[in-house]
C-alpha cells in the first residue's frame, strides 16, 4: 500500500499548487483500468456509490463568478435541492463564498431557484442566469492508503448538450479531502495521466461540457477585447476598449429585449454610455468622423434603453415609497396604470428598435472599428502608448470634474449637480478604461468616484422622479382624481424632496472623500513622469 | 532469455512507464536499471515507487551517490536550493520519502549477473567509476584498462546518455542511453534489449520510444521543481549545445 508522501515541493513554503485534477474517460474499460493501476500502485479503491444528479450551472450574463474563479451549481438529487459553490481552487467551498458581504445574494433561495425558469437569483446585484443544465450519473470511489482515505475519484457521466450530439461522455475528477496531502494528489495525477494514459480534461465538468457543446465559457472575453497594456499604442488601446464595451452591449441586449429583469436594461444602457464616452475620449486615436457618427447611433440606442430604464427606476422608487406612506394611503391606481402603460410603450419601442437592422448595423460597425488596423504614427514621433496617455487623460477629466464640484454651492440648481454627475461619470469611465495601466492606486480612487457619482445619481433620480410625478398628477387632476389620490401624490412628492435633500446634504462629505482619494492617488504615483500633453 | 536494460531515468515518470511497457510488449523476462534513477526530473517519488513495485533490479548511479551524501536536515537542504550546482539534488532529497530513501540506500554500486550462462556486469559509468564515460568510440585497449582482470560476456553501462551496442575485444558492450533525459538530439527515450542465446552469445538492440515530454515540462513548472531546463526534455539536447 502507498505510504503517505512528503511534500515534494520544497519551494512552495506550504502553498503548494492545487493537486486536484480532471481527466476525460473513454468508457467503462478505461475506468476499470484506472482502478486496477491505482491498486497496483498501492491505493485501494473502496466501494462505488452512484447518484443521479441534475446540475444547473449559474452565472451572471457577463460571467462575473467564473472570472473570479467561482462556480455556482444548483444540484437536484441525492440530498434534495442544494446550492453548491466551488471556490477558485475547485473544491466545494466550506470557508468562503462568492456572496460574502453581497446584499444582492439575499435574493438567492434554492427552493425558489428550482421553479424559476430564467432568472435564478442575484449576486452582486446582477441576475444569475442558466449557463448549462446537465443530467449526470455520478460515481464516487474513495481511495485508501495505510494512513486512511487519501482522495476520492468522481466520475460524472453525461450526454453532451446540443443538437446532434449522441452518446455519453465521462469526466473523472480527483478530489483531495479538505487539508489532504497535496503530494499524494500530484502522485495520483501523474499515475492517472502517464500510467493509465487518461487525457487531461480542459477544466472542470462545466468547462468540459461547454467545450463538447461548442459553447464559450462564461466570462471569457473575445480576442479583440483583451486587457489594455501599458505599452499598447493608443490606437490599439482604444480599439481594445471599444471591443470590450461592444462585447458587453452585445451580451446584454438579447436579455434586455426579453424583459426578464430590469438589470439587463440597466447594463445595456451603461454599455452604450461607456461606449459613447470611449468614442468621445479616444476619438483622435479612432478617427474623429467615424467616432462621431457611431456616438450619434449610440445616443439613439441609449435613448431607447434610457426610456425603459428611467421608468424602471421611477417605479421601483415609487413601490419603495408606497410602503412608507401613512396608513390608508396608497399609490393612485390610475397613476400606476399610466406608468405601467408608459413603460410597456417604451419597451415596445426598445424591442422594435434594437431588434432591427439599424442596431445590428451599429454593432457590426463597432466590431469593424475594433478590428480595424491601428494607424501608424507620423514620423519621426512614435504614437503615444496607453501608459503615456492614460494619466494625462485621467488628469484632464479629473480637473474638469473637480473644478465643477468646487463650484457647487448649497444654492446651486439641480442642473449644476446633474452636469457634475455627467463629468464624474466620464471621470469614472476614463479611470476604468485604463485601470490596468494606471496601477493599484486606482482602486480606492475609483471607489470614491463611484460613491460620489452614486450620490449625484440618486439626487438626480429624486429630482426627475418628483417632476415626473407632478406631470402625472396634473394629468390625473385633469380627469378628476379623488382627493385621497392627490394627498398620496403630495406625500410622495414630500418623500422625493426629502430624498433629494438628503443626497444634496451628503454631497459635500462625498466630494471631500473624493478630493482626499485624489490627493492620495497623486501621492502614490508621485515620481512617475507624465508627458505634458498626449500626442 | 530476453532482458531489458535501462539507465538514467532521471525522475521522468512518463518515460519510465513507457520504457517498462515497451519492455513488457517486447517480451522481456527481466528488467535491470543501471543507475541515475532520480535527479534533474520532476517525479523522483513516482519513479522510485514504480521501480520498487515492478521489482526492477537497480544499481546506484553517481546521482544517487551524491544525493545520499547530502545532509538529511531539511533546513540545510533548503539552503542548498539556492545554489545552482546543488539545487536539483537538494530538491530531490527533500521530495523523497523514507521508503524511497531506504530503497536508494540499499542499491549496490554494481551487479554481477548471469543470464542463460552468460555473465553480465552492470555498472553506471564504467567499471572504473560511476563518473567515467563509455562512448561508442571505445577501443579495445581502453576497455581493457577499464575492465582490469574482469572479462564479462556483456558489459552494461549508462551515464553518457548516448546509447550504443558494440563488440569490443570479445566483450559485448551495451550503453543503454537514457530513458528519461536523452542528449543525442533525439528526444525519445532509449533502452537496450539483450537476448541471451546461450553461452557468451547475446543479441542486442537499442529501442527508442516516444513519451509525452511536454507533461514533464509542465510538471517541472507546476511542482516548481529544481530540475533540468524543460527544453532539454523537449529537444533531447543539453541546452548549452545550442
Amino acid at each position: 500500500m502507498a505510504e503517505p508522501l512528503p511534500d515534494p515541493d520544497p519551494n512552495s513554503g506550504g502553498s503548494a499548487p492545487p493537486a486536484d485534477a480532471a481527466f476525460l474517460l473513454r468508457g467503462e474499460p478505461s475506468w476499470d483500468r484506472a482502478l486496477r493501476e491505482l491498486k497496483s500502485a498501492g491505493y485501494l479503491p473502496g466501494p462505488a456509490a452512484e447518484t443521479r444528479l441534475d446540475l444547473l450551472f449559474l452565472d451572471t450574463v457577463e460571467g462575473r463568478l467564473a472570472r473570479a474563479g467561482w462556480r455556482l451549481v444548483l444540484c437536484t438529487g441525492g440530498r434534495g435541492v442544494e446550492v453548491r459553490t466551488l471556490d477558485p481552487s475547485g473544491s466545494e467551498s466550506g470557508t468562503g463564498s462568492p456572496f460574502d458581504g453581497d446584499p444582492g445574494a439575499a435574493a438567492f433561495d434554492a427552493r425558489a431557484l428550482s421553479h424559476a425558469p430564467e432568472i435564478l437569483g442575484r449576486a452582486a446585484k446582477k441576475p444569475l442566469v442558466r449557463i448549462l443544465r446537465l443530467k449526470v450519473l455520478r460515481r464516487e470511489v474513495a481511495l485508501q492508503s495505510p494512513a486512511g482515505p487519501v482522495a476520492a475519484l468522481v466520475v460524472d457521466r453525461f450526454s453532451p448538450p446540443g443538437p446532434g450530439r449522441r452518446g455519453t461522455r465521462a469526466h473523472l475528477s480527483l478530489r483531495l479531502p479538505p487539508g489532504g496531502d497535496a503530494a499524494t494528489g500530484r502522485h495520483l495525477r501523474v499515475l492517472l495521466r502517464d500510467r493509465v494514459g487518461l487525457p487531461e480534461a480542459p477544466g472542470d465538468l462545466l468547462t468540459t461540457a461547454l467545450r463538447l457543446a461548442g459553447r464559450p465559457e462564461p466570462g471569457v472575453l473575445p480576442p479583440l477585447a483583451c486587457p489594455v497594456r501599458s505599452e499598447d499604442p493608443m490606437g490599439l488601446a482604444a480599439r481594445k476598449i471599444v471591443a470590450l464595451q461592444a462585447h458587453r452591449l452585445d451580451l446584454q441586449v438579447p436579455w434586455a429585449l426579453r424583459d426578464l429583469h430590469p438589470e439587463f436594461v440597466h447594463d445595456a444602457r451603461v454599455a452604450t454610455r461607456r461606449l459613447r464616452t470611449a468614442l468621445r475620449l479616444l476619438a483622435p486615436a479612432l478617427g474623429p468622423r467615424r467616432a462621431e457618427s457611431l456616438r450619434r447611433e449610440l445616443a439613439w440606442a441609449g435613448g431607447l434603453l434610457g426610456a425603459v430604464r428611467d421608468l424602471d427606476v421611477f417605479l421601483e422608487e415609487l413601490w419603495g415609497m408606497e410602503r412608507r406612506l401613512p396608513e390608508g394611503m396608497r399609490l393612485p391606481p390610475a397613476l400606476v396604470e399610466r406608468l405601467v402603460r408608459d413603460r410597456s410603450e417604451a419597451l415596445e419601442a426598445l424591442v422594435s428598435g434594437l431588434s432591427g437592422r439599424r442596431f445590428a448595423a451599429l454593432l457590426d460597425r463597432l466590431g469593424r472599428l475594433a478590428a480595424s488596423p491601428v494607424p501608424k504614427g507620423t514620423r519621426p514621433a512614435p504614437p503615444p502608448t496607453a501608459g503615456e496617455a492614460a494619466p494625462v487623460l485621467l488628469l484632464r477629466a479629473e480637473k474638469r470634474a473637480r473644478k465643477a464640484g468646487r463650484a457647487v454651492e448649497p444654492a446651486s440648481p439641480p442642473e449644476a449637480l446633474h452636469r457634475l454627475r455627467i463629468l464624474f461619470k466620464r471621470l469614472r469611465y476614463t479611470g476604468e478604461f485604463f485601470e490596468d495601466v494606471l496601477g493599484e492606486a486606482m482602486g480606492p480612487y475609483l471607489q470614491a468616484v463611484v460613491a460620489l457619482q452614486d450620490t449625484l445619481g440618486a439626487h438626480q433620480d429624486a429630482i426627475v422622479g418628483a417632476r415626473r410625478l407632478v406631470e402625472a398628477s396634473e394629468a390625473l387632476a385633469g380627469v378628476g382624481a379623488a382627493s385621497a389620490d392627490l394627498l398620496a401624490v403630495g406625500a410622495l412628492l414630500q418623500q422625493f424632496a426629502a430624498s433629494a435633500g438628503e443626497r444634496r446634504a451628503a454631497f459635500s462629505s462625498k466630494f471631500a472623500a473624493f478630493e482626499k482619494a485624489s490627493r492620495r492617488r497623486r501621492g502614490r504615483t508621485k515620481g512617475e513622469t507624465f508627458p505634458r500633453t498626449p500626442a | 532469455m530476453r532482458v531489458a536494460f535501462l539507465s538514467d531515468v532521471h525522475a521522468n515518470f512518463p518515460a519510465l512507464w513507457r520504457a517498462l511497457e515497451g519492455a513488457r510488449r517486447h517480451g522481456a523476462d527481466a528488467v535491470v536499471c543501471a543507475g541515475d534513477l532520480v535527479g534533474f526530473g520532476p517525479h523522483p517519488v513516482e519513479v522510485v515507487r514504480l521501480l520498487i513495485e515492478r521489482r526492477v533490479r537497480c544499481i546506484r548511479g553517481n546521482v544517487e551517490r551524491k544525493l545520499l551524501g547530502l545532509p538529511s536536515s531539511p533546513k540545510r537542504l533548503k539552503k542548498r536550493l539556492d545554489k545552482k550546482s546543488s539545487a536539483a539534488l537538494a530538491w530531490t532529497a527533500l521530495a523523497l520519502g523514507e521508503e524511497e530513501r531506504r530503497f536508494l540506500e540499499s542499491l549496490p554500486e554494481r551487479l554481477d549477473l548471469t543470464f542463460g550462462g552468460c555473465s553480465v556486469l552492470v555498472v553506471h559509468g564504467s567499471p572504473l567509476s560511476d563518473t567515467d564515460y563509455v562512448y561508442p568510440s571505445l577501443t579495445r585497449r581502453a576497455l581493457e584498462a577499464k575492465l582490469g582482470p574482469l572479462r564479462p560476456g556483456v558489459l552494461v553501462c549508462g551515464h553518457s546518455h548516448v546509447p550504443f551496442t558494440r563488440r569490443v575485444g570479445g566483450v559485448r558492450v551495451v550503453n543503454c542511453g537514457s530513458v528519461g533525459k536523452p542528449v543525442d538530439g533525439d528526444p525519445r527515450g532509449a533502452y537496450a534489449l539483450v537476448d541471451f542465446l546461450g553461452g557468451r552469445a547475446a543479441k542486442t538492440r537499442i529501442v527508442r520510444f516516444a513519451y509525452p515530454a511536454e507533461s514533464v515540462a509542465r510538471d517541472i513548472a507546476e511542482r516548481r521543481a529544481a530540475a533540468a531546463p524543460p527544453e532539454e526534455f523537449l529537444s533531447g539536447r543539453k541546452q548549452s549545445d545550442g
